[in-house]
């Protein structure tokens, strides 16, 4: 299993990077919590951050962690897709559908929330759940998850997330659909 | 039971009693006098520290922010670099859906065609393929698909002529599946019959049945080979293979052997052998040879 540091992944993957720490801007600006510095990539560790006021309301901590699993997950299908069609489905060699692959997966590579969002999220859910939010609820086995993910990026997790969200869902979705 | 003490009042009360405004713990009636508090106290943008008009309180209970302030923000925290770069991958999409949109239709009729290969429609599978090679002319495997399934449908109607150039074909590019082996053994068959060339035709069941020997179909045409070598040479061995066969075809498959009887008995008593015995449509089981 080929191990390499986290800041080369990044590198590599760098519009993944960008689209992530935009979500999480456009998920402050949607509910209006003031944006106090923003990163969207450089060379170090982390490749890139959100410097947000905190957040007192539940739904707006739980929007601001998962922007970006939305919006890299659905920009990553959209990417992907017709490239998927081109080079996998029909074996064709085509320079453009391997760079819309490469931006596909790269971009669904960074759709899970890093271990800070989760942490923000188990502290906001915390006191929520106390209210009984069931959104609150429901985030507990979602952090256990972002951590597992998160570890097990070693092994190419966020990888295999984004070849399977970019190449091999929809080639079940259309075998199914037709 | 835990307990906290109220911001306001400086009391002690349970936790779940509490409630969390602006990161201060109040009890019930402190944090209603807090709201009421904080309606008529002047706000400040928190980032410029203007006054804003009271009332004033930013969105789901967080700092409140000028307009000014507001519009800043989304121009700092978005500079044109990003924006530019969400314009560059949304029209990046667009052009891929446009430029690719013949491949998309093209494989979608090669699913469909695949999926009426499963279902045993070999015609209506070549005929989708055909259609998927017109919007995809560059792609072999297509290509090569609609040759195989094309093939098949010319096998069974009893064109073996065309059925071995499809099959040569696809074999060119995969010599070592063994589906088109079979299936060009089978055609170079029929197509020997047809040219009454029974010495082809014999060997190439032969070696048909060598790979498959528990197939009843197989050794039924092994046996037709054999009655066709004898209706010509009236050499007795054949008559014997002929009818050895018969028998191995009846074991394995009664059904089979009972389609093959009465022309077998025809052909080995009369010897003679009419053209339209020896194809007929072959049972294709609709599976991808590859």
């Amino acid at each position: 299993m080929l191990i390499l540091p986290g800041f080369i992944v990044s590198v590599v993957t760098f519009p993944g990077v960008i689209i992530h720490e935009a979500a999480h801007v456009l998920a402050c600006k949607l509910r209006g919590v003031v944006v106090k510095g923003v990163c969207y990539f450089r060379f170090g560790n982390p490749a890139g951050y959100v410097v947000h006021e905190s957040i007192h309301d539940f739904n707006t901590s739980f929007l601001v962690c998962v922007g970006p699993f939305i919006l890299n997950s659905l920009l990553c299908i959209l990417l992907a897709f017709p490239a998927f069609v081109v080079v996998e489905g029909l074996n064709v060699k085509d320079e453009f559908s391997y760079l819309m692959i490469w931006l596909g997966v790269s971009i669904g590579m960074h759709a899970f929330p890093s271990k800070q969002d989760a942490n923000e999220l188990w502290g906001a859910a915390n006191i929520a759940a106390k209210r009984l939010n069931p959104l609150a609820l429901v985030s507990y086995p979602l952090v256990i998850l972002i951590h597992a993910v998160n570890i097990l990026r070693v092994i190419w997790a966020d990888l295999f997330y984004g070849i399977f969200l970019g190449l091999v869902l929809p080639q079940i979705l259309l075998e199914r659909l037709m | 039971m835990k307990q906290s003490v109220c911001w306001r009042c400086l009391k002690l009360f349970p936790v779940e009693e509490m409630v969390v405004t602006a990161g201060r713990s109040l009890c019930g009636p402190c944090s209603k006098a807090d709201a009421v508090a904080r309606e008529s106290e002047p706000v400040c943008c928190s980032v410029c520290q203007k006054q804003l008009p009271p009332g004033s309180k930013g969105q789901s209970g967080n700092a409140s922010i000028c307009d000014s302030c507001k519009a800043t923000q989304w121009e700092r925290t978005f500079p044109l670099w990003v924006k530019g770069m969400f314009a560059v991958l949304l029209t990046l999409a667009v052009l891929s859906y446009v430029f690719n949109y013949r491949f998309l239709v093209g494989y979608i009729e090669s699913l469909r065609a695949n999926r009426a290969w499963r279902d045993g429609k070999t015609e209506v599978a070549a005929s989708l393929m055909e259609s998927a090679t017109k919007y995809v002319p560059e792609s072999t495997d297509i290509d090569l698909k609609a040759s195989l399934y094309r093939g098949v449908q010319f096998l069974g109607e009893g064109h073996p002529v065309e059925a071995v150039r499809l099959f040569r074909k696809y074999q060119e590019h995969y010599p070592e599946d063994q589906g088109i082996n079979s299936l060009l053994l089978k055609a170079e068959a029929n197509l020997a019959f047809q040219q009454k060339d029974y010495d082809t035709m014999l060997a190439r069941y032969q070696t048909l049945f060598e790979r498959d020997p528990s197939n009843p179909n197989i050794a039924a045409q092994v046996c037709s080979a054999f009655a066709c070598k004898y209706a010509v040479t009236g050499e007795e061995r054949f008559k014997q293979e002929a009818n050895k066969y018969l028998e191995r075809a009846k074991a394995l498959d009664p059904k089979v052997f009972a389609a093959f009887e009465k022309l077998i008995y025809y052909r080995l008593t009369t010897r003679k052998i009419f053209p339209s015995e020896e194809v007929g449509p072959l049972q294709m089981e609709g599976k991808e040879s590859r």
